[in-house]
């Protein structure tokens, strides 16, 4: 049991699943400072999620049947949403305006409610089509957008309290 | 109010009650110099930093007694399921703290000894 992985972390693992790296080089993709990202780097290897040959650090494939559905476990990913979304709250918080994440409570009548959830349909769609999309070797791990979106009722929110 | 008056009055305010002697004692400064800065006499910077540490100290220790209590009521009153995600939140937040810090790599390393000797 891993505890399950921190953003820094789950940054890595993603960036060597791309391919093998280095460490200025996985330095370079993630933008991590170097000593998060040595200590993160230290922590995977205790964990042996990953390995290292020489200088350059790769994915423990031997093991990764084991650390793969520990990482990806329901509570793990949970975890890991929770984090994303205090982050995206932080830097939301800190730069009004823009547009990190934006809340809003509003009475949305039936027909627009249609109107809204067919919107945000194609929002969904819109994204899973640039996943699909192959990404260029230039294109740092870094940089990946995260998007956010969805809709709930009060009634569903105070259900979860 | 000035910076020594609001560091005179948060002294006051982190330990309440507290004796000029008492003050002298926990940080070092004698009590004559302790007794003229509370009478008004223009404090140094050395003493400003010491007395700006002795007020820190106290805001960290109130917090450790108010997370104490928290987490003693929290057994009481929270159901066990509850309970796990404030430990999860709480283990997660102290390992993001620990990958930020310095010290970390070293304790990793030890981790790592560990898990290759019961790997072994």
């Amino acid at each position: 049991m891993f505890n399950g992985l921190t953003i820094f972390e789950r940054i890595i693992i993603e960036s060597l699943e791309k391919r093998e790296k280095k460490f200025e080089d996985l330095h370079n993709d993630t933008c991590l400072q170097k000593t998060i990202l040595a200590n993160s780097l230290n922590y995977l290897l205790a964990k042996t999620i990953i390995v290292v040959n020489k200088d350059t650090y790769g994915l423990n494939m031997k093991y990764k049947h084991l650390w793969q559905a520990d990482i990806n476990s329901p509570i793990n990913v949970e975890l890991e949403l929770q984090e994303i979304l205090e982050s995206l709250l932080k830097l939301a918080l800190k730069h009004q305006g823009k547009d990190h994440l934006k809340i809003k409570k509003v009475t949305v009548g039936e027909s627009d409610r249609i109107i809204l959830k067919a919107m945000l349909r194609n929002v969904e769609a819109f994204i899973n089509n640039l996943g699909k999309k192959k990404q260029t070797r230039l294109e740092k791990t870094s940089d990946q957008q995260i998007v956010v979106w969805g809709l709930a009722t009060y009634n569903e929110l105070l259900k979860e309290i | 109010m000035n910076l020594q008056t609001l560091t005179l009055t948060y002294v006051r305010q982190a330990y309440p009650g507290i004796t000029l002697r008492e003050i002298a004692t926990q940080t070092g400064l004698e009590l004559t110099r302790i007794f003229r800065i509370f009478k008004g006499h223009e404090m140094k910077l050395s003493e400003y930093q010491i007395l700006n540490t002795f007020i820190e100290k106290k805001g960290r220790k109130t917090s450790v007694i108010k997370l104490q209590r928290l987490l003693d009521e929290s057994l009481e009153v929270l159901d066990d399921k509850t309970i796990n995600e404030i430990f999860l939140v709480l283990e997660r937040k102290i390992q993001t703290a620990k990958i930020k810090s310095n010290h970390y790599y070293l304790e990793s390393q030890e981790t790592q000894k560990e898990q290759l000797c019961l790997m072994a």
